[in-house]
């Protein structure tokens, strides 16, 4: 019933009674045909009304099945070998039919291949028919499955079949479905050690040359595009994980402090440049120079993220140290990563041995201070004096800053080349194709890629930042897209050289807070936050997030002003919530509220903490109106939050809101201006 | 935006009296799709959902209805492999029954007719006290192939990605994981992705948006996709996420609706399938929100319902992808959808809530 051009329908008597006449027949005919196959009815006629039905209705399953019965039996009688010939080559018939009335049905192919199976027919046939198809619909996908299938049983090597791509491509270079074909069977020569690693060089330098064509022919087509994406994922490989910092420095101290929760006490942070999994007290070892210790503090290792697996973050959170400690005393920990193997990322294991030595001291924390004491921060942007801070910015980060590591292994010569030739290709085209969008994306895309392997970068991303701003003018159709590069791309050059200018360190007057500030940028998207590990009070307002993705790796938050962006439900808080230490957060104007979302992405399977649950199933048949348990889910997990501005968002008015918030967040003490604190 | 609506009351009510329509009576022109009649009572009993026009049918008699379809286990020798799922239809000869029946010979449940028969229920609330849990589980596991996918009947049938997902949201409706490998799941659904990071329906075939919607909306079922659900972009230990949003974002056409696969003609119901993909990866803002819009409200006909591409005859399928892709815009006249499963939050939460059948 797809794409069939609009008829306008009249009722007509007779044409009625016609319809009418076609069920009662076609009912007839099912019966009969369903009769044939419970009383196992094999008969010449049997199988013609069979055909016959298939052919009206080539969807009807269970009739494709009784053919399936009839055959295995007619040729299991049968020993004559052109008799059973024939049976097969009638079944293909049935077939063809069947695929005229839908070439889609994905029964009537199912039949094929499987009469294929018996190895009576003639393949040859089989080859140009489908050709046919594939002349006529060139991306026929039951066809291009049929011919990776035909493939199979005629033993036909991967050559024989690249040529055939190439004969489709050279028809038609936007035949996406020949690419596809292509870029498969050539992995699997590849996994099969058919192409040995010395050729693949070879080859992949012609297939750069092959599509090179395909784009300059037809450079708004994305086949050649979506290809050499591919070439260029065989030609520059991730690199290994290795750690970029830890928490506290080494040779630094770390206070726990027995009354505080433990995902907020005393923690040692490791940062990797890539998401990694088996971090634990096997893969980590810690040793206490001081004997006998070693027993008394439990170590257990969470990823600073949801993802309990893979994490560019890990905190070892330390319980019961005050047993083996008594004030004034301190604890040497020897801490060693890499030496015993487990620790990898998706792409290969961690590389390097990292030593670390860090004291462990008792005292007091700030999170422990009694909720009563706690007074209302004043935001950066409501303090009537903000100044710029020039001291050090050591005590902007809270201790010397983290040496950040860089040591991807560099490009091999053939690499090199070949990234330039390519960032040279899509150069050449845009000169004479000024509004190619997916040149201008490649080229991006290839620059990025280059400057994360160059020693000193930094000149090629004003050039990635005029395409994006090009891509915006020539493709407004993906602009959020666009805009989130943009950002991510800016976002980069304020942080790259943080630690040595002072611009957006502020100090607030009042409270004599030192500020990070990143507001009134049109940020919308974060990133690279392994710069700002350490900071304690983060300005974002005035951007345009939609999302904090990441920021969950700035453990040492505190303070967090996100007022007067684009987040759109509670749930964008999440990362929030993974901050062990935040104790001010500022979400004021949002839109959080105003859009319907679907929360249920944290169901099935379930991720919910027991308090959400139990509110889900409280209020779910009593209230006509939304259920808000995501407040749970979100605030239920912040255990230090003193001070919650929400005004100016559409949900800060609903009342049942409000109180289910006080209910899940007892250590409030500030909601908005008012004082919340039950005591 | 406010004000000069695309998709105005009187829009909704078209849509409304289509489905209520349909539902009373089919079109000849849908009799193809005669061995899938549960399938389409899905599309419009999740359309009148989503509308809030649910209240307008009567429930117990689908309940009823549908249970007719189930294929109850039978002792019978030649019935020991019947998937005891649900009928498409009941074209088969089997009798009406509200409790189903048992298994004529070469009569038996297929995967995808399960998965819209479970869907409906759970839309209408029912409690699935009559869902005869352990021989479903236990004969579907039997579809499952050494490559981890299923056939869609125990007489055989082609394997690939649709009916992984079917197998995979009948478990987490059923809230059981009995019938199913999924380690075995796991591995085909990895081994049907492409090079350009979306995903095929089975292993080497070219990426596809239905198919990407299966694998995605699988592998979160499947526990494999660890995410802060709708704050960031989700992670997964299996693949590259960020490639996958890359490929779906571009499958957004100049004229604002989705195409399935590159280079071809954008088409209404991929506005289910590749921007639900986007919502289920956290890049849901990703979608420009206003130029499918528009797109829909060129596939949508006046007197209701959506067809394929603009100006053609609207049909049960586009109709009800078009209204969850009205769903996914943040209409606030319709019910959200809850992407993994295909069918309203509402429905969805109840479902979580429902103790263990």
């Amino acid at each position: 019933m797809h794409g069939r051009p609009r008829v306008t329908q009249t009722c007509d008597p007779a044409r009625q009674k016609h319809e009418e006449e076609k069920a009662a027949k076609f009912q007839a005919l099912l019966r009969q045909v369903l009769h044939n196959h419970r009383h196992r009815i094999f008969s010449k006629e049997a199988l013609l009304q069979n055909a016959k039905l298939l052919e009206l209705n080539p969807e009807l399953y269970t009739a494709w099945n009784y053919r399936k019965v009839a055959v295995t039996h007619l040729l299991e009688s049968q020993l004559d070998e052109a008799i059973r010939k024939s049976i097969v080559d009638n079944e293909l018939e049935v077939v063809e039919r069947a695929l005229m009335r839908n070439y889609k049905s994905y029964g009537a192919w199912h039949h094929r291949k499987w009469v294929l199976h018996f190895g009576l027919s003639n393949l040859d046939k089989e080859y140009r028919l489908l050709d046919k198809l594939l002349t006529s619909d060139a991306r026929n996908f039951h066809g291009w499955a049929y011919r990776r299938f035909l493939a199979g049983i005629s033993k036909a090597t991967e050559e024989q079949e690249l040529q055939y791509t190439i004969k489709k491509i050279n028809e038609n270079f936007s035949n996406y479905s020949a690419w596809h074909s292509r870029s498969t069977l050539l992995s699997k020569q590849l996994q099969n050690n058919i192409i040995e690693k010395d050729t693949w060089l070879k080859v992949l330098t012609e297939e750069y040359d092959l599509v090179q064509q395909a784009f300059f022919t037809e450079p708004d087509d994305q086949s050649g595009w979506f290809y050499l994406l591919w070439l260029l994922s065989q030609t520059v490989f991730p690199s290994r994980p290795f750690v970029t910092g830890f928490w506290p420095p080494n040779g630094h101290s770390n206070l726990f402090d027995p009354n505080v929760p433990s995902m907020a006490n005393c923690n040692i942070l490791i940062f990797f440049s890539l998401p990694v999994c088996g971090v634990n007290s096997e893969t980590v070892s810690m040793s206490s120079s001081s004997e006998g210790l070693n027993s008394e503090f439990k170590v257990s290792w969470i990823s600073i993220t949801d993802d309990s697996q893979f994490s560019k973050g890990w905190r070892a959170e330390l319980t019961d140290c005050n047993k083996c400690l008594e004030a004034g005393m301190s604890l040497t920990l020897n801490v060693q990563v890499g030496a015993k193997p487990g620790i990898t990322s998706r792409h290969g294991p961690l590389l390097g041995v990292h030593n670390l030595t860090v004291n462990i001291e008792l005292g007091s924390s700030s999170c422990s201070a009694p909720e009563k004491h706690y007074s209302r921060i004043t935001w950066p942007e409501e303090c009537k004096q903000t100044s710029k801070f020039e001291d050090s910015p050591n005590d902007i980060f809270g201790c010397p800053s983290l040496p950040l590591q860089r040591h991807l292994e560099p490009l091999s010569e053939w690499q090199e080349k070949t990234l330039t030739n390519q960032i040279n290709t899509c150069r050449e085209l845009l000169e004479l194709e000024n509004d190619s969008k997916w040149a201008m994306l490649m080229l991006a895309r290839l620059l990025v890629a280059y400057d994360q392997f160059a020693s000193s970068s930094e000149h090629g991303m004003d050039e990635v930042q005029q395409l994006y701003k090009r891509l915006l003018e020539v493709d407004p159709t993906h602009q959020y897209y666009y805009n989130e590069q943009l950002s991510l791309i800016r976002f980069h050059q304020i942080t790259v050289d943080l630690h040595e200018s002072s611009e957006h360190f502020w100090r607030s007057d009042q409270t004599q807070n030192l500020w990070v500030r990143f507001n009134h940028l049109s940020l919308s998207k974060l990133g690279y936050f392994e710069r700002l590990t350490g900071v304690q009070n983060l300005d974002l307002s005035k951007n345009k997030l939609q999302s904090l993705e990441g920021i969950e790796m700035l453990q040492f938050l505190v303070n967090l002003d996100v007022s007067n962006n684009h987040l759109t439900s509670i749930t964008a808080l999440r990362p929030v919530s993974h901050l062990p230490k935040l104790q001010a957060l500022n979400i004021k104007w949002n839109e959080i509220g105003k859009h319907m979302i679907d929360k249920n992405r944290y169901l099935f399977p379930t991720v919910l903490n027991n308090s959400a649950k139990k509110h889900l199933k409280n209020n779910l048949n009593k209230e006509e109106g939304p259920v808000h348990w995501e407040v749970y889910e979100i605030f239920g997990r912040m255990l230090v939050l003193r001070q919650l501005d929400i005004h100016g968002n559409p949900i800060s008015e609903n009342e049942a809101f409000r109180s289910n918030l006080l209910l899940a967040v007892p250590s409030l003490v500030w909601l908005d201006a008012e004082n919340v604190s039950t005591e | 935006m406010d004000g000069n609506e695309l998709f105005g009351q009187a829009d909704l009510e078209a849509h409304t009296q289509f489905a209520l329509f349909l539902f009373h009576g089919l079109p000849s022109s849908a009799q193809c799709e005669e061995t899938n009649r549960i399938t389409l009572a899905y599309f419009l009993i999740s359309s009148l959902d989503l509308l809030r026009t649910l209240p307008f049918i009567d429930k117990t008699q689908i309940i009823d209805w549908v249970y007719a379809h189930q294929v109850l286990p039978s002792s019978r020798s030649d019935a020991s492999d019947c998937f005891n799922g649900f009928r498409g239809s009941l074209f088969s000869g089997a009798i009406f029954s509200p409790l189903g029946a048992s298994a004529l010979r070469y009569d038996g449940g297929h995967l995808a007719s399960t998965y819209s028969a479970l869907a409906i229920l759970s839309i209408l609330g029912d409690n699935f006290s009559r869902v005869q849990k352990h021989s479903l589980l236990m004969s579907m596991r039997k579809l499952q192939q050494h490559d981890g996918s299923f056939t869609s009947t125990h007489m055989g049938s082609e394997t690939d990605l649709r009916y992984i997902y079917c197998a995979v949201a009948i478990s987490v409706i059923l809230k059981d994981w009995n019938g199913i490998d999924k380690g075995n799941a796991i591995r085909y659904v990895m081994s049907c992705q492409s090079y350009d990071n979306g995903f095929g329906l089975s292993p080497g075939l070219e990426s596809h948006g239905g198919a990407t919607y299966c694998a995605i909306a699988s592998l979160f079922m499947l526990g494999c996709i660890y995410m802060d659900p709708l704050s960031k972009e989700a992670s997964s230990t299996l693949f590259d996420v960020k490639g996958v949003i890359k490929w779906c974002v571009q499958r957004q056409t100049k004229s604002g609706g989705y195409q399935g696969r590159s280079n071809k003609d954008p088409d209404a119901c991929y506005a289910f399938w590749v921007a639900g993909s986007l919502h289920l990866l956290g890049a849901g803002h990703l979608c420009n929100v206003n130029a499918l819009e528009n797109f829909l409200g060129k596939c949508a006909d006046k007197h209701g319902g959506f067809s394929k591409w603009p100006g053609e005859t609207p049909d049960i399928l586009h109709a009800y992808y078009g209204i969850c892709g009205l769903s996914l815009l943040g209409k606030p006249q319709l019910k959200c959808l809850c992407c993994k499963l295909g069918i309203s939050t509402e429905a969805a939460e109840k479902l979580e809530l429902l103790s263990q059948v």
